[in-house]
């Protein structure tokens, strides 16, 4: 007892707010002190895990029934096999915390609130939801709402969350996963948009969905407009989609399509209408994800083209990027090249990303040596590599590296460098020479390996007008005396 | 050099950057300046002050926390409960030195030691239903009839068909 006492209530509510919603009620279920503490706490309960398992009357998943299914032959003696629902007796099985949510949120007072859904069955009972969104409405706590963040199987789960709320005016953040179901069963796919048609979010700022797409199958053509919406993350499965998108976003600057979401309506062949890719090449930054190599050409004919500032592929674990590495950018200034990405930024400030398995660099890295001498190296100002591969790429550019400034090395990895033929005839404008520590550890580097490493890239005799006129050590830590630099660096820092 | 005196009169001499882990030090030697009065800390006894000098010790020249940086951090960021290896180890204590070594870091202000102390609680008391919570830190049921009711509501609501 005396260790409850001693114990001021602010600690135990610092304690509390690190656990999840049902640990928060247990806690309040435990003696008189901590219940007093604990509801009196507004901070504990502006995190809301509402939950529900009812199935649908619709519900065909083991728990609420069986197939019963039979074999017999028909009049020509072939086999027949017949199917038949046979539901289980009684209500189907399944809680709802709903009226517990309701009840404790008094207790955040006028608290934002933090919104956690998360549905299970795959074809649930949707009226508990949208019985929910209203009751939120009730009481006046749906217009607190700032963050939902939902788990569903069921694809409609949001609309009919939002379809008994017409406006959420502090909403700034939806994230939705839809998780995947065992494959045996059928999949409900989604014909609607994830919002309502009359759902009104003016602050909605963020939306990621993941596993559904923005609009569905055949959706009607709801008009509503995000005018806040910057940052959307989703799956297209149709070309209408996309034009809906960006009619109902007209804020939209970064854009994130997921590829290869598991349910199988994924095809890569349509092609957006000119256009909408003329509208969607006003949308700055725009990335796909989990490109595989039947979808690379649908990312880059889609997604990639035109003038945007930032265009990414992010291929999916195990795929060998091939189309995305002709890129179609002109006057590269900046070529950055890691075991697992590469990044060329252009004079015009326009950027091409691609992030790839790091295993299949090996396969790749002819192609990207090719990349580098043919479309980069001339205008190339600023290059990013490993240290192990900058004698494979800077020997065959040869002399065509003449406006190259600034060599930052990823890995500080610099002995085969040191070791190297000189490098410095291609590198006549080379100033500047930044180590990285790309590994998160801080390195250490003999002294005279990065001297070494210098007089690779430098032709330095006693002649000091030659020297590189900046080495930037960063957060890379030198064995030995720096001064066996001084010949070759005018600053070290 | 920073010279501390706990509840039972012990004095530890410390390196001042291990001391200014804790702001209440930190504040009371910048309100004192230079002097090698030492430094009365009637709130924590010995063996607990200790434990806290080991992980200002561990953790002297790491940059302490801002003030605000709290607010700033990101919701779901804040509620996790990872502990890095050395400080689980380090807290891996009977429960009477866990609340005092968190009552101490809260007397002296050393955010980092209460947020690990903290946490460690929170994952003693995650997943546990409210008699295991009472068993776990010896606490007596003491409510009424009627508080009791409610509790049974609440239960019954969070498991509604």
């Amino acid at each position: 007892m005396s260790l409850l006492t001693r114990f001021p209530p602010e600690l135990w509510c610092a304690v509390w707010e690190l656990m999840p919603f049902q640990d928060r009620v247990a806690v309040s279920h435990v003696c008189r002190y901590w219940r007093d503490i604990s509801i009196h706490c507004p901070s504990l309960w502006q995190h809301l895990e509402f939950s529900s398992t009812i199935h649908g009357d619709d519900c065909i998943c083991k728990l609420c029934g069986t197939w019963d299914e039979s074999h017999s032959g028909d009049e020509d003696g072939d086999e027949v096999h017949t199917r038949v629902w046979v539901p289980n007796a009684g209500p189907p099985p399944g809680t709802t915390n709903m009226y517990l949510v309701l009840h404790v949120l008094s207790r955040a007072c006028e608290l934002p609130l933090y919104l956690t859904v998360e549905v299970h069955p795959h074809l649930a009972e949707l009226f508990v939801v949208e019985d929910f969104g209203m009751q939120l409405v009730a009481i006046g706590a749906a217009e607190r709402i700032v963050s939902i963040s939902a788990v569903f199987d069921d694809p409609s789960t949001l609309r009919w969350l939002f379809s008994g709320m017409k406006r959420l005016p502090a909403l700034k953040e939806i994230t939705a996963r839809r998780s995947t179901y065992p494959s045996t069963l059928s999949a409900r796919a989604d014909t609607q948009p994830w919002y309502d048609r009359n759902i009104d979010m003016p602050a909605l700022s963020t939306i990621a969905l993941f596993g559904v797409g923005w609009m569905g199958a055949y959706g009607e053509r709801a008009e509503n407009t995000f005018p806040s919406l910057s940052s959307v993350t989703c799956a297209f499965f149709y070309p209408e989609e996309v034009e809906i998108l960006l009619n109902a976003c007209p804020a939209l600057d970064e854009l994130r399509v997921i590829v290869g979401e598991p349910t199988g309506l994924g095809d890569y062949s349509w092609r957006l209408e000119p256009d909408v890719l003329s509208k969607l090449e006003r949308v700055p930054s725009v990335r796909v994800e989990g490109v595989t190599s039947d979808s690379e050409a649908w990312a880059i004919d889609n997604f990639g083209g035109g003038l945007r500032a930032s265009f990414a592929i992010a291929y999916a674990d195990g795929v060998l990027p091939d189309l995305g590495l002709a890129f179609d950018l002109a006057d590269i200034e900046y070529f950055g090249l890691t075991l697992n990405g590469l990044t060329l930024r252009s004079s015009r400030s326009l950027q091409r990303s691609l992030h790839f398995s790091s295993r299949h660099f090996e396969r790749i890295s002819s192609r990207l040596v090719d990349v580098f001498t043919r479309h980069c190296a001339a205008s190339l100002k600023t290059l990013l590599l490993p240290g192990a591969l900058i004698p494979t790429f800077i020997r065959p550019a040869q002399n065509a590296l003449a406006s190259l400034e600034a060599l930052l090395i990823h890995d500080s990895d610099l002995t085969g460098l040191s070791l190297s033929p000189p490098l410095s005839s291609a590198l006549p404008s080379l100033k500047v020479v930044h180590l990285m520590d790309g590994c998160g550890e801080r390195p250490r580097i003999p002294a005279d390996v990065l001297a070494g490493a210098l007089d690779c890239l430098r032709c330095t005799d006693s002649d000091s007008s030659d020297r590189l006129e900046k080495l930037i050590l960063g957060d890379v830590e030198l064995d030995g005396d720096v001064g066996i630099l001084r010949s070759r660096v005018e600053t070290v820092c | 050099m920073v010279n501390l005196v706990t509840s039972d009169n012990e004095t530890f001499t410390v390196d001042k950057d291990v001391a200014e882990r804790s702001v209440l030090i930190k504040n009371m030697l910048e309100d004192v300046g230079e002097s090698d009065q030492p430094i009365p800390l009637p709130n924590v006894s010995s063996p607990v002050l200790k434990k806290v000098l080991e992980y200002c010790e561990h953790h002297r020249g790491e940059p302490l926390p801002a003030a605000d940086a709290d607010s700033n951090q990101d919701e779901t960021r804040k509620r996790s409960t990872d502990i890095s290896e050395w400080d689980q180890k380090f807290i891996t204590v009977d429960q009477e030195m866990l609340f005092e070594i968190i009552l101490a870091a809260n007397y002296l202000d050393i955010k980092p030691l209460l947020d690990v102390g903290c946490k460690t609680v929170a994952n003693m008391i995650k997943g546990k239903t409210p008699e295991e919570i009472r068993k776990l830190f010896n606490i007596v049921n003491d409510f009424t009839p009627e508080e009791e009711a409610q509790i049974k509501k609440e239960n019954e609501w969070a498991e509604d068909r």
